[in-house]
């Protein structure tokens, strides 16, 4: 009889020893074999910005805050500028009423929120949406505040709210600051107001396909998956940001495998150099930086307009884009990116307005002559030590010789020159950004309110312009996206024609990925900056 | 005309004229009406157009961009696209033209720049003319202009005419069908009219029709006392008078006509009943005639000897047509008078005592063969032959034919049973005087004396052995037809052998010409007999030419799809054709009866023939289920021709030659069983010399006893054995007791029914007799190996 209970007991045990490795291994078959459903990112920043939607400018904050949050629009992914309801039902329409300009927003039901520290999931309402854009146009809680400021919420009911705006606005102008971009994102009311902000900064919640896992400071930050996401569970398990800033570091882990998606470099050749490993697939897309070269109208002696025209003449824009791999880099020829954003010209418009201003190194000088600079001139630059930054100064500096103008430039550190620039204006800037649409490129380089040192609300005008501030302004009152365009065209047809500004190129983003990797999406443009994980991205199962 | 007709003439084509008056006016009017609304829509695209040229001014001038060429030409553009989209119906359209006279606006973007300042259009439109008529691509556009002096543009809206009236022309069907409907509904109307007023006159030229065709009741309906009323009064008297007088002569008529008709109908009557009759006799003549017609026998009717009447079938049996032979003497039938005369004395003898005569007789063809006929006659008045006589013919040749053929085939039967049963005796007597010099010289050295005697013994036993073998075949009782043969092979062995040779060595003056078909198929028989055969058909051709002469021998495949009649009806099928003829001095019709008969023959006996060669080559055919036809006359040669069933197996590979070394027994214990002593003395020798143990008993039941007693190995067992038990018995016996006791049935005949029995039992094999050393020892090894 001992001998039969023994027998018994040790079955038991036996089966309790083995159970938990039956059960894991039926749940995660994706993990039985060697194939991860773990993506890992590489990013090329050695640590996270923010976690808080509303302060997200970085590559590593925009791409954390894409994974976590929804908008009530949303571009769609790897399409943009195309835009899509997210968690509003349909795009929103307007009406006017007493003069003013009222959005109402449907929102979709039964959306969860994720859960948190002491918050459980719970059903995204109105007053979550009020809640976010509140903060949002909080210049103290969100860096986006001047986007949001001028429009108030109202709840309709459990699911329905109005926004107000005094102003109009035309639909171009409006619905990005719907969408999953900047302000636009909706975070969980509930979860500040009983984790408070602090706590809430460190452990977000949002609505997103993937959820706060953890995070090791200038390591990586872990996302998993958000079971109740509520456009179907993610095929991916858990998504791995890992902060590594040196591209040879990110090359290394990729080839080594230890990375399934990393950031690439535009350097030229570098691109065709990773194509030829193995499982190795190259992507680029947008949206792109934009580098433009702005004249200082108030530099001597830049402030003669024969002068800016001459220095223009001297350029070739191709020579601009020689110094970047093709995959990533094409011309621009309007200050608004045509590529990207309503609003901007394309070269065969440009160059049938006669602004092309095609090179012609005889004409230039005889400008100069005419000006009363025969001999040329130099000029004081500070250039980023960043590569592409270099690379641009660098050939600046060639054509401008051709016609006796000497660039002396200085190299600092990135964050050095953009300090540097703006607070003494140099004669000549070459400046790369991305804005989400033509009224903040136009308002932030060429209202005379963003001028730098003098302007009202100093920011990035250059140029010290302030000769269509009327159009920028008339424009982003025009609720008629057709004559609003028109507007931004004609304002910017006055900066091609006055030659403040000189647009050179955009540059894509650049990613590798291995081959098992499919994103579930095309990847045309995308407003986040990074490839864009959504819950569709999958490991294919030739993984 | 009718005056009806006449009124409508002249007022139809008024109501048509003031119709399309009305219409044309319309129609003008609307034109009119449709070119002022045009103008006003113009005048709307226009403006809009204008408004749009004037926005885009306001903003360059709003924002102070009116300086800058660039802005300027973005202006220009902007508003050139949307005032080129400026719809002005479905085909007109809004452009516009600069101070130089160059088109700078325009939907179609071929048109743009294109310089119209030398157009007469454009030479008005400088003269401010607003409103415009011009031709352009064939067809006229209305348009308005105005001047827009900021970029000294003049901006026209035009749209082609034909848009411009598309609406009143579409409406051209809808007038037109306006205009004859409604000239037809007013002529419709105007009809109706008339056709009332008209109305008296109308009656009154019925009423004149009716009466003038005969219809005197006719009265005219009075509607009215004016002279329309009055003439119809006057009309009625007159009617009704006529009515009168017209009443009392169609009914003296009627009277009359009542009395034709009775007549008619007797008549009538009279006639049906005889073409009844007619038609009745017609049909029973018919039918008569269709089965006489109909008839397998050929019927006909002779009147005073001469045929008045024949049917289809006496016309196919003498192959003349009926009206070849009506009218003619039956003596056309006939071969000769002779026959004729004894036909018709012996016909009409006999229908004067039994109504009915019959006589066999052979009438001639048209071709001139003969037929042989059985023809019966029957007088149509018993009493008075010359009154006609019904003859029926049948054709009876083919009847008689295999009459004839089952009486050759019933004599040959006879003759060979009787030559068989000889046979036999002499075959067992014949074995000792083979056998014995045979096994007397394998004794004896090769340079004794006795060689030779004993080899002309043996030869001479040999010679008597072949005839008895005649004897068998032609009795039927001998041939075994189971080996694959082709006659080629046969052919060219007898033409190749001694036999041969020798013959033409007799007839050096005869030619044989050979002629085998390379491809004739095989047949299943017996090489032997049907080497005899041939052989004895080559001989005698030889010796019918005793001159000399061609002797062909031709071999071919021949296949009858029906049943062919020559010397003998020979059946369908295919069949391995031998053909052996000559030119010598033929045979008579006698002769050709008994040609196969044994020991018929025109030779001397004894001499050049046994008799039985003949007789021979019609017992090996008939053994093989072939036939033989023979086509001779006299002095013209003679043809014979074997005709012997083909098969589908091939020949079997040759036997290899016979060597006693090779047939040696062991020792083995053989039990002879044979009624003959002679028999199994020989059996005895044989065997011993091939090295087996014997024992011999006389008859089946000492066998049965010694068997039963004994062990023996195998068992040569004779099949006739009287009056003991024959073969089958004994090994029926000998079953019983050792099933599976070895055997070898040894017989004279060819396989019976009785002997096959045997084999189908112990799996034994069978010996021809007389007994020979290769026989022995071939089956000996073949059945102790098993």
């Amino acid at each position: 009889m001992r001998i039969v209970l023994t027998a018994l007991f040790l079955c038991v045990l036996y089966s309790f020893n083995t159970l938990p490795a039956q059960c894991a291994s039926k749940n995660g078959l994706k993990n039985a074999d060697t194939r991860p459903s773990v993506l890992r990112l590489g990013l090329h920043v050695s640590g996270m910005g923010t976690l808080d939607p509303h302060y997200a400018s970085g590559s590593q904050d925009r791409a954390f805050a894409d994974m976590v949050f929804n908008g009530l629009l949303r571009y769609t992914p790897g399409e943009a500028p195309s835009i899509e309801p997210d968690l509003a039902t349909h795009i929103p329409e307007f009406k006017m009423i007493g003069g003013r300009q009222v959005w109402t927003v449907q929102l979709r039901e039964k959306v969860m929120f994720h859960s948190g520290p002491g918050v459980k999931p719970y059903e995204l309402t109105a007053d979550d949406v009020i809640f976010s854009l509140q903060k949002s146009a909080d210049s103290n809680r969100s860096a986006y505040a001047g986007e949001y400021s001028n429009m108030s919420v109202e709840k309709t009911d459990r699911y329905t709210i109005s926004i107000i705006l005094e102003k109009p606005l035309s639909p171009v102008l409006f619905l990005p600051k719907l969408t999953n971009y900047a302000g636009g994102f909706i975070i969980s009311k509930k979860a500040i107001e009983t984790m408070g902000y602090e706590e809430y900064a460190q452990h977000p919640i949002g609505t997103g396909p993937f959820h706060f896992g953890y995070h090791i400071p200038k390591e990586k930050l872990v996302l998993k998956a958000n079971d109740q996401y509520f456009r179907g569970k993610p095929s991916l398990d858990e998504v791995e940001i890992h902060f590594i800033p040196k591209i040879q570091d990110r090359e290394s882990m990729f080839l080594e495998g230890k990375l399934d998606v990393t950031i690439g470099s535009g350097a030229k050749g570098w691109a065709e150099k990773m194509e030829k490993t193995v499982d190795t697939v190259i992507d680029t897309f947008g949206v792109g930086e934009v580098s433009t070269i702005y004249f200082n109208t108030l530099h001597k002696p830049l402030d003669d307009i024969r002068v800016r025209k001459a220095l223009i003449l001297a350029m070739d824009r191709e020579d601009f884009l020689a110094t970047t791999s093709k995959r990533v880099a094409g011309g621009v020829y309007s200050p608004v990116p045509e590529q990207f954003l309503p609003g901007g010209m394309t070269k065969e418009q440009v160059q049938k307005l006669g602004l092309g201003y095609a090179k012609n190194i005889n004409k230039a000088k005889e400008l100069l002559s005419e000006a009363g600079y025969p001999d040329g001139f130099s000029l004081d630059l500070v250039s980023s030590e960043k590569r592409l930054y270099r690379s641009l100064y660098g050939v600046l500096r060639k054509e401008l010789a051709q016609i006796g103008v000497i660039c002396n430039i200085e190299v600092v550190s990135h964050s050095a020159m953009h300090k540097e620039i703006r607070k003494n204006p140099k004669p000549i800037v070459i400046y790369g950004a991305w804005r989400p649409n033509a009224d903040a490129y136009l308002t932030r380089f060429f209202h005379s309110d963003s001028t730098i040192v003098t302007g009202a609300r100093p920011d990035t005008n250059f140029s010290n312009v302030n000769s269509i501030d009327a159009l920028i302004e008339g424009a982003r009152l025009e609720i008629y996206p057709e004559k609003q365009i028109n507007l931004w065209i004609q304002s910017q047809i006055k900066i091609l024609n006055d030659m403040v500004a000189f647009p050179i190129m955009y540059t894509k983003q650049l990613y590798l990925r291995k081959s098992y990797v499919d994103y579930g999406h095309p990847l045309h443009a995308t407003m986040a900056l990074y490839p864009q994980i959504t819950e569709k991205t999958t490991f294919t199962e030739n993984n | 005309m009718t005056i009806y007709l006449k009124i409508l003439f002249v007022v139809l084509p008024l109501v048509f004229l003031n119709f399309f008056a009305a219409v044309a006016t319309t129609y003008y009017f609307s034109r009119s009406a449709l070119t002022d609304l045009a103008g006003t829509l113009l005048e709307t695209r226009l403006s809009e157009a204008m408004t749009i040229a004037s926005d885009q001014m306001k903003i360059l001038q709003h924002y102070g961009l009116e300086n800058i060429p660039a802005s300027i030409a973005k202006a220009k553009i902007d508003a050139g696209t949307a005032i080129s989209h400026i719809d002005v119906g479905n085909l007109g359209y809004v452009f516009a033209i600069n101070a130089k006279g160059v088109i700078t606006i325009h939907p179609e973007k071929k048109m743009v720049g294109q310089d119209v300042s030398h157009s007469a259009f454009y030479r008005n439109l400088v003269r401010g003319t607003g409103h415009l008529i011009y031709p352009e691509k064939g067809e006229k556009y209305l348009a308005r202009s105005a001047p827009f002096t900021p970029w000294g543009w003049t901006i026209i809206a035009t749209d082609p005419l034909r848009e411009v009236f598309q609406g009143i022309d579409t409406m051209k069907p809808y007038i037109l069908y306006l205009w004859i409907m409604g000239t037809l509904v007013t002529a419709i109307i105007i009809m109706g009219l008339l056709r009332q007023l008209t109305k008296p006159l109308r009656h009154l030229s019925m009423g004149v029709d009716k009466i003038g065709k005969g219809d005197l009741t006719a009265q005219i309906p009075v509607h009215s006392h004016d002279e329309f009323g009055k003439l119809s009064q006057t009309f009625n008297k007159m009617a009704s008078q006529l009515s009168l007088s017209h009443q009392e002569l169609e009914r003296r008529v009627l009277e009359r006509t009542a009395e034709l008709n009775r007549t008619n109908r007797e008549l009538h009557k009279n006639i049906e009943e005889k073409k009844s009759a007619v038609n009745a006799l017609q049909y029973s003549e018919q039918r008569m005639k269709a089965i006489l017609e109909a008839s397998p026998i050929g019927i006909g009717l002779v009147i005073d000897r001469k045929i008045h009447w024949v049917n289809e079938t006496i016309c196919k049996m003498i192959g003349y047509k009926d009206f070849e032979i009506l009218g003619k003497k039956t003596s056309i039938f006939y071969k000769d008078r002779e026959e004729y005369e004894r036909v018709g004395k012996f016909l009409y003898a006999k229908m004067a005592q039994s109504m009915i005569g019959q006589v066999e007789t052979e009438w001639t063809r048209k071709d001139g063969t003969l037929m042989n006929c059985n023809i019966r006659a029957y007088p149509l008045d018993p009493s008075d032959t010359s009154l006609g006589v019904i003859i029926a013919a049948t054709d009876i040749t083919e009847a008689k034919l295999l009459e004839s053929e089952l009486q050759q085939a019933r004599k040959m039967e006879a003759i060979g049973t009787l030559a068989g049963g000889v046979a036999h005796d002499l075959n067992n007597i014949l074995s000792g005087i083979v056998s014995y010099p045979e096994l007397l010289l394998l004794e004896l050295p090769e340079n004794s004396p006795l060689q030779k005697p004993l080899k002309t013994i043996k030869n001479s036993g040999e010679r008597a052995a072949t005839i008895v073998q005649d004897l068998l075949t032609m009795a039927r009782r001998g041939v075994s037809v189971t080996e694959i043969i082709n006659i080629n092979t046969i052919i060219d062995e007898q033409l190749t052998g001694p036999e041969f040779q020798r013959l033409l060595s007799f007839h050096p003056d005869s030619n044989v010409i050979v002629k085998l078909d390379d491809n004739l198929k095989c047949i299943k028989g017996s090489p032997a007999h049907l080497a005899k055969s041939i052989m004895n058909l080559i001989t005698n051709a030889a010796e019918a030419m005793p001159d000399g002469g061609d002797i062909l021998i031709a071999t071919e495949t021949i296949t009858f799809e029906t049943a062919w009649r020559g010397y003998e009806t020979i059946e369908r099928g295919e069949y391995a054709a031998v053909t052996i003829s000559d030119g010598g001095i033929g045979i008579s019709k006698e002769d050709m009866e008994r040609i196969f008969e044994p020991f018929y023959t025109k030779k001397k006996m004894g001499r050049s023939g046994t008799g039985l060669g003949m007789a021979v080559v019609w017992g090996t055919i008939k053994d093989h289920d072939g036939y033989i036809d023979v086509q001779s006359s006299i002095n013209k040669g003679a043809t014979f021709t074997l005709y012997l069933p083909t098969t589908q197996e091939s020949p079997a590979e040759a036997a290899p030659h016979f060597s006693l070394d090779k047939y040696k027994g062991a020792g083995e214990k053989i039990l002879v069983v044979d009624d003959s002593p002679v028999q199994r003395e020989i059996a005895e020798s044989i065997l011993l010399k091939l090295g087996y143990q014997v024992v011999t008993v006389p008859s089946g039941e000492e066998a049965v006893e010694y068997v039963r007693t004994n062990r023996v190995d195998l068992l040569i067992l004779d099949m006739i054995m009287p009056p003991g038990m024959d073969g089958l018995d004994t090994y029926r016996e000998i079953f019983l007791i050792k099933p599976e006791q070895k055997i070898i049935v040894a017989s004279g005949f060819s396989e019976t029914e009785r002997v096959k029995e045997i084999l189908r039992m112990s799996n034994g094999r069978y010996l021809k007799k007389p007994y020979s050393l290769e026989g022995i020892g071939v089956s000996l090894k073949e059945v102790l190996s098993t």
